[in-house]
């Protein structure tokens, strides 16, 4: 066998119990061999077997622990209610801001500044187009 | 914000939408991203953690509102959940290091466990989770990272070593000392 015990041991940790998922397809098949082979290191196998199952009991644990206080909900429910606003949304306010102001400095300059001015007469002469022609281009 | 995670053609693209559209102020997107990712992020933080829920889920709100906060810089050469467990997993290790400020013995430990024989092989059952859990608490930080990015998490090797930020070579071989060291641990009970 090309790959000695420790070579192998120490890919089985690396790798895990499931030789199928192996990166180096050859190292597997050389570990599928030396296990029908050697006593100890399919007991190495059965060992790294075992101690995934019982971290997927231990996954299995920590998930209902958090199920069971209510975690997910109550990190949801913070985030949404801590969430900033973007700058894109920033950005619109900004504008949408400028557009009060300058409606508010209109309406002030329009009460101020115009207002005087709407006082005096103004004439407004229409002319009526029967008589007097359409306006225009001054063409013959 | 760069993910610099492992490539996954589909899963970038789709994640490069949803945090196109939660950079749009579009909270039913983010909230997608939210209810997949929290209680994973949470199963993360307390298997680092070992201990305090609460801190757990602080560190899971931290991370995700970091995620909102920089959705519009997203730069989609990585998953998603890739990065999150990136910044859980750094937020994680400030507060590991709050806790015990002054105490750096993970590495004489790994490599007092590097220069040990190898544990005998045997089967160990099982039977109860929590002495399997008290050993993985016991675990030096990056080791019991490197557990549970790999049993608890599923993500593979390239995902886990991208999250800890280390060559995948080196993320094998955390795994496989994590591995040694629990066997060990279990086999003295």
């Amino acid at each position: 066998m090309a790959n000695d015990r420790h070579e192998l041991a120490e890919a089985l940790d690396r790798y895990g119990a499931d030789l199928a998922s192996w990166p180096d397809p050859s190292l597997a098949n050389e570990a599928r061999r030396r296990a029908l082979a050697d006593r100890d290191f399919r007991a190495r196998i059965d060992a790294a077997a075992s101690l995934a199952m019982g971290l997927a009991a231990v996954r299995d644990q920590i998930d209902a622990e958090i199920a069971a206080a209510g975690a997910a909900g109550r990190v949801q429910a913070a985030v949404f209610a801590a969430l900033p606003p973007h700058r894109h949304t920033r950005r619109w306010a900004l504008v949408a801001a400028a557009v009060l102001v300058a409606a508010a400095l209109g309406a002030l300059a329009d009460v101020t500044i115009l207002a005087p001015a709407g006082s005096r007469p103004i004439e407004v002469v229409i002319l009526d187009p029967l008589a007097f022609g359409p306006a225009g281009t001054g063409a013959p | 914000m760069q993910s610099n995670g492992p490539r996954d053609g589909d899963g970038i693209a789709r994640d490069r939408v949803r945090l196109a559209r939660t950079a749009a102020g579009d909270e039913a997107a983010f909230a997608e991203i939210v209810a997949e990712e929290t209680p994973r992020l949470l199963r993360f933080a307390a298997s680092i953690l070992g201990s305090g829920q609460g801190e757990a889920e602080e560190l899971v709100q931290e991370a995700l509102i970091r995620l909102w906060r920089q959705a519009e810089t997203w730069q989609p050469d990585g998953r998603i959940s890739t990065w999150l467990h990136r910044v859980t997993y750094r937020l994680a290790i400030d507060v590991l290091r709050r806790r015990r400020p002054s105490v750096d013995i993970e590495s004489v430990v790994e490599t007092l466990e590097d220069a040990g024989p190898e544990p005998e092989a045997r089967l160990i059952h099982f039977e109860d989770a929590k002495a399997l859990r008290r050993a993985i608490d016991s675990l030096p930080e990056r080791q019991r990272t490197a557990i549970a990015l790999c049993h608890f998490q599923g993500l593979s090797q390239v995902e886990a070593a991208a999250v800890m930020e280390v060559s995948e070579a080196a993320y094998e071989s955390l795994l496989a000392r994590a591995r040694r060291r629990l066997r060990a641990l279990l086999a003295e009970k």
